[in-house]
């Protein structure tokens, strides 16, 4: 996270946005751990960092099958700490997190059949992080 | 990430957990000493989470601080925070966590808080 960090800082202008970033790919990359490569510390997670003229994009890549794309997006009914209370486990707040953060989230397969999720952020005026404020 | 450990302070009204390193799995065991602070906190009914000395949190970490937080509401203790960053007071709204966990923006502010109160 700490090299990610400092890629992002290395950018000519400060990104007010560093700590949903952060946030984001972290949980990413928690969810490509976990779920993706099934805590098999021999797998690799990749992360890509994209910087465009409208956008920053960051892509975590890991070896699993993928995820529903039905996941990517928020539920009828958001579930929150009032939800959860009681629960031995109360977790699950990765993609929620994620989908807060992140202006879009997108998923697919890389040729070499690793799957990605990119998390992408609007570079000028307002993302949707900040819009929600 | 940097290795968590909590301090731990007592006030006229309560206890206060200095948290310092990052709230993440790693910090879980340590959060869940519930036990030792209730005898600890003997009567008093206010458990305050000083986040100034932490710099990041993440799923993991809000998982194990809602326990926490559901020990705490099943013993009746009120659970108080300050030293946030907005980043993570915009998150802890974002997952509800804000309904439980009263936030103030420094000490100062939540010792006048209970100051006041102890007043009226």
């Amino acid at each position: 996270m700490r090299d990610i960090a400092s890629a992002i800082g290395d950018l000519n202008a400060p990104e007010p946005r560093l700590d949903d970033m952060l946030t984001a790919v972290a949980e990413a990359c928690l969810n490509a751990i976990e779920h993706g490569n099934g805590e098999r510390a021999e797998l690799p997670v990749q992360v890509t960092f994209l910087v465009c003229d409208d956008k920053y994009a960051l892509r975590v890549r890991d070896c699993g099958a993928g995820i529903d794309a039905a996941t990517l997006r928020p539920p009828a009914k958001e579930e929150n700490v009032r939800t959860k209370l009681g629960w031995d486990n109360p977790r699950g707040w990765g993609m929620r997190l994620m989908r807060h953060c992140a202006d879009s989230i997108h998923t697919g397969f890389e040729t070499d059949g690793l799957f990605y999720v990119e998390l992408q952020f609007a570079r000028s005026g307002l993302g949707k992080g900040e819009r929600d404020e | 990430m940097s290795e968590f450990h909590i301090g731990e302070r007592f006030f006229a009204e309560g206890l206060i957990l200095d948290l310092k390193g990052d709230v993440t799995k790693q910090a879980e065991d340590a959060l869940l000493q519930w036990r030792k602070w209730q005898q600890a906190l003997d009567g008093k009914r206010n458990l305050v989470l000083n986040f100034s000395d932490v710099p990041y949190i993440n799923s993991a970490g809000i998982a194990a601080l809602i326990r926490l937080i559901d020990a705490c509401l099943k013993a009746g203790i009120d659970t108080y925070a300050f030293g946030l960053t907005s980043h993570y007071q915009k998150l802890f709204r974002v997952v509800g966590m804000t309904e439980f966990l009263m936030i103030y923006p420094d000490e100062y502010s939540l010792r006048k808080r209970f100051d006041d109160v102890a007043l009226e």
